[in-house]
């Protein structure tokens, strides 16, 4: 549901959407096939972290931000990247995609 | 020739030979008397002089020649006087008494005569009588001597030997009685100097440098001075000091004669003339000396050289043996004073095992009369029970002269009993002979009792400790010897808890956080032993045998006892693995709640973004918007109450369907018992509530005789579910598909992982879900 929100809020955005992906292996599939400018990433798909992917995207040099309804003291990717808490506004998404895009 | 001279001997034939015309004239002239006693006197085998006339003119027979000596024959014809010039004064007195008419006797009458040229002492018995002339007065005197020298020598010999042993039986007889070394010499000095009739008798002990000596005491004589004081031997001259040190008696006659005014001067000094000084040796070393002075030059005789000898030989003797009495008498003393004052009772045995002594605590503890003790009387105050066994041990240990120990009830004085505990020892003499035994008798009733509180007390601490929730140890100060741990600590740890010293703690369990061993100071008891530490809420990780790891919570601390000294620290311990773990869990189910707080304000969010859209009237989107977060809620309602574990499917689709229609008349489930994941049950009961809320506008529910029937089936492993209307108006083909179809079919297809499919059928509309049964956990 969150996901539909996102993908209706990044269209509104003016972006094209490739996706969601609701499962760790559908979103590996399209962080390793697909041809995408930037990506969202809830840091928990169905119960599974989604590391895997931000450690695909990063290798493929794809920018990224974190989506996470868990509170401070960061994901626990080992690297530094860009968060935003949920619930998040549209204000929020569109500043965290504009500096991913720029 | 005149015939009265024949036949007179050698003496008859001289006075024939010898020309008288000096005093008597011729023989032939003599007067008849003078002749006739000439005759008579020659003729006697009796020795007889006669002194004739006024000056004694000697004529004697050849007995008397003998007594003359080497005087003889020049003797014949002298005056008397003259011949016997030594002894003029008594032969002057003789012939006055004789030629006056008298008569003299002497018996064993003591001369001094000089017959070989020497002085001789002799003793003679002498008869005098006087000779009548021819005018019949005294005219001449007749001396009849029989010298009896030989007789009385042997009589004084056999006196003096009397005297002698009268001497040492006085002496014996005094100084038995003595026990002081001075008095005994006092007693013999004066003895000595008494039968010996001397001026001084002096005692001295010599010191240890052989020179200086101290007369202590001394006997002298009337008028002679003590001579009582110290000396050094050296200034006695050197010749008295080389034969004293040499361990010889020094014998001088005469000091100034033998030893000259000069090297004599100091005995002359202290009025001594002669001397004998009789030394006592002891381990070779000149220790004492017996001194025997004169004031006049003496002649001392072998008798009484060897008496002086002796005499001190005897004393020195009885002071060696009364010195060892006395000192074996003040040991005896000295042990029985000892063992009356010791407050342990101690008793002796023979070597039969007879009890020769028993100490005074004895008597007193026992309330024994003096002596009743000994043979066996002792085990009379042993407890009646305990009397066969005691005297059993007593008996086979004297058998096997081995030490023993044994306890027993003894009787007090007041009747009531005490244990004891009778420890002795066999005793030796220096030749390895077995004497008997010592031994001692020590009360322990208190210490027995205090023992046993002790005991009893300790037991009730191990019960205590090991009673306790807690893991608990103790050890020792400064060692670290763990001596008690109880059983909750054992299996804290999953292994006993022993240890030697503190240094070998580094082989227990303790981890840092990388999971290595962590070293000895790192443990709290160590803190508490090694440096009286006392530690609070250590925190440490311990990885057991089994290689779980615990966190425990630790407390130690040394325990000072009244001196403030510590000898033993305690240290207890926590498992708070659980608490640890509990305090983790409560914090991932904050961040948990937190989560799904954000993540479902997030899901309403999203839903009121889909929901506020379109051109429909306010009051219509917000009703549909309550209805969409009625069924959220309605999901979450279940979740809570299946704990967020998994929701049983039928009670999901029944829940949310009755939140959209009251009536459960128009539905039919059909399904077995399957039981959702938390995530899919709210994309499902999202679902079913779009569905449901679908039929109810627009579909089979939207007219009265409308129905749902919803049937699902688990079977290889897939889950399918469909979902039918019917019974409703004709269904039209949707223009465009709003949030909840998508959501049905994309949100839900992906939450499954599977399809959702929704068909408008013209009779009615149809849902089906084909997915992989969904694992759950």
């Amino acid at each position: 549901m969150i996901a539909f929100a996102l993908e209706d809020m990044v269209i509104e955005l003016g972006y094209d959407v490739v996706g969601p992906a609701f499962h760790l292996g559908d979103a590996l599939e399209l962080a390793s096939h697909e041809e995408f400018a930037a990506a969202v990433l809830d840091v928990n798909l169905n119960e599974q972290r989604s590391f895997a992917i931000a450690d695909l995207l990063h290798e493929r040099g794809i920018p990224f931000v974190f989506a996470t309804g868990y509170a401070e003291g960061g994901v626990g990717w080992t690297r530094d990247a860009m968060v935003i808490a949920k619930p998040y506004t549209r204000a929020q998404l569109a500043k965290a995609l504009g500096e991913l895009l720029d | 020739m005149p015939v009265f001279l024949d036949d007179g001997g050698e003496c008859g034939a001289l006075i024939k030979a010898r020309d008288w015309s000096d005093t008597l004239g011729p023989v032939e002239k003599w007067p008849q008397s003078l002749k006739a006693a000439t005759g008579l006197l020659l003729r006697s085998p009796v020795p007889i002089a006669m002194l004739w006339g006024d000056d004694g003119i000697m004529i004697y027979n050849d007995a008397y020649s003998l007594i003359a000596g080497g005087r003889h024959p020049d003797l014949l014809g002298c005056k008397v006087r003259e011949g016997w010039p030594e002894v003029a004064d008594f032969n002057d007195h003789v012939m006055k008494v004789a030629l006056a008419g008298g008569t003299l006797s002497f018996r064993d009458q003591e001369l001094v005569l000089h017959r070989h040229g020497r002085p001789e002492t002799v003793w003679m018995n002498l008869d005098y009588s006087p000779v009548l002339g021819d005018d019949g007065r005294p005219a001449g005197v007749l001396a009849i001597v029989i010298e009896t020298t030989a007789r009385v020598v042997a009589e004084r010999a056999l006196q003096a030997r009397a005297e002698r042993l009268d001497l040492f039986d006085r002496l014996s007889r005094t100084i038995n009685d003595l026990a002081a070394p001075d008095e005994i010499m006092a007693v013999t000095a004066r003895l000595l100097g008494q039968h010996l009739k001397a001026s001084i008798v002096a005692y001295a002990d010599m010191e240890i440098d052989q020179d200086a000596f101290t007369i202590r005491g001394d006997w002298s004589a009337e008028g002679a001075q003590s001579i009582v004081g110290s000396y050094s031997l050296d200034t006695f001259g050197a010749t008295a000091a080389r034969i004293l040190r040499g361990n010889a008696p020094l014998v001088i006659r005469d000091v100034r004669g033998e030893l000259g005014e000069e090297e004599g001067a100091q005995f002359l000094a202290i009025g001594i003339q002669a001397t004998i000084c009789m030394p006592y040796v002891r381990a070779g070393k000149l220790a004492a000396l017996m001194a025997v002075h004169q004031n006049v030059p003496r002649d001392w005789t072998e008798d009484e050289q060897a008496l002086v000898a002796e005499a001190t030989e005897r004393s020195w003797a009885h002071i060696v043996r009364v010195r060892s009495e006395a000192i074996l008498r003040e040991s005896e003393d000295r042990f029985r004073n000892i063992a009356d004052q010791t407050p342990v009772m101690l008793w002796v045995t023979d070597e039969n095992g007879y009890c020769s002594y028993l100490n005074k605590t004895w008597y007193e503890f026992t309330g024994q009369a003096e002596h009743e003790g000994e043979g066996f009387g002792w085990l009379n105050a042993v407890h009646e029970d305990d009397r066969p066994e005691t005297e059993r041990a007593f008996v086979s240990a004297n058998d096997a002269r081995a030490r023993y120990e044994t306890d027993f009830r003894l009787r007090r004085a007041d009747g009531s009993y005490r244990w004891c505990i009778d420890a002795a020892a066999p005793r030796f003499d220096g030749s390895g002979k077995f004497m008997g035994y010592v031994g001692s008798v020590i009360d322990v009733d208190e210490r027995r009792e205090s023992i046993e509180r002790v005991r009893r007390s300790e037991e009730q601490l191990r019960a205590v400790i090991d009673q306790m929730p807690v893991g608990v140890a103790i050890a020792r100060v400064p060692s670290g010897e763990i001596f008690i741990f109880n059983q909750a600590l054992e299996e804290m740890l999953g292994h006993p808890l022993r240890a030697e010293t503190a240094d070998t703690y580094d082989r227990y369990g303790g981890i840092d956080d990388d999971g290595n061993p962590v070293p000895a100071e790192r443990y709290a008891l160590y803190r508490a032993v090694a440096r009286g530490e006392t530690v609070t809420d250590d925190e440490i990780a311990y990885r057991r045998p089994d290689g779980t790891v615990v966190d425990l919570l630790v407390q130690a601390a040394p325990i000072f006892d009244n001196d403030r000294k510590a000898e033993i620290a305690i240290v207890a311990i926590q498992n708070i693995t659980g608490r640890k773990q509990a305090e983790a869990h409560q914090h991932l189910l904050i961040s948990e709640l937190s989560h799904r707080a954000k993540n479902l304000l997030a899901i309403i969010q999203s839903i009121a973004q889909q929901t506020f859209r379109g051109e429909d009237s306010i009051a219509a989107l917000l009703s549909r918007f309550e209805g969409r977060l009625g069924a959220l809620s309605a999901a979450h309602g279940i979740l809570t109450q299946e704990k967020w574990e998994s929701v049983p499917l039928r009670r999901l689709v029944c829940d949310t369907f009755t939140a959209v229609r009251a009536d459960d008349d128009c539905f039919i489930l059909e399904g077995p018992d399957l039981l959702l994941p938390p995530k899919v049950a709210v994309s499902l009961a999202m679902a079913v509530h779009e569905l449901a809320t679908n039929a109810t506008k627009y579909g089979s529910l939207s007219q009265p005789g409308g129905s749902v029937s919803i049937t699902w089936s688990n079977e290889g492993e897939r889950l399918r579910l469909d979902w039918k209307e019917r019974g409703g108006p004709p269904v039209v083909q949707p223009t465009k598909r709003g949030f909840g179809t998508r959501m049905i079919e994309r949100g839900l297809a992906a939450e499954l992982g599977g399809t959702v499919r929704i068909l408008y059928e013209p009779d009615g509309v149809r849902c089906e879900v084909d997915a992989p049964l969904p694992a759950h956990g």
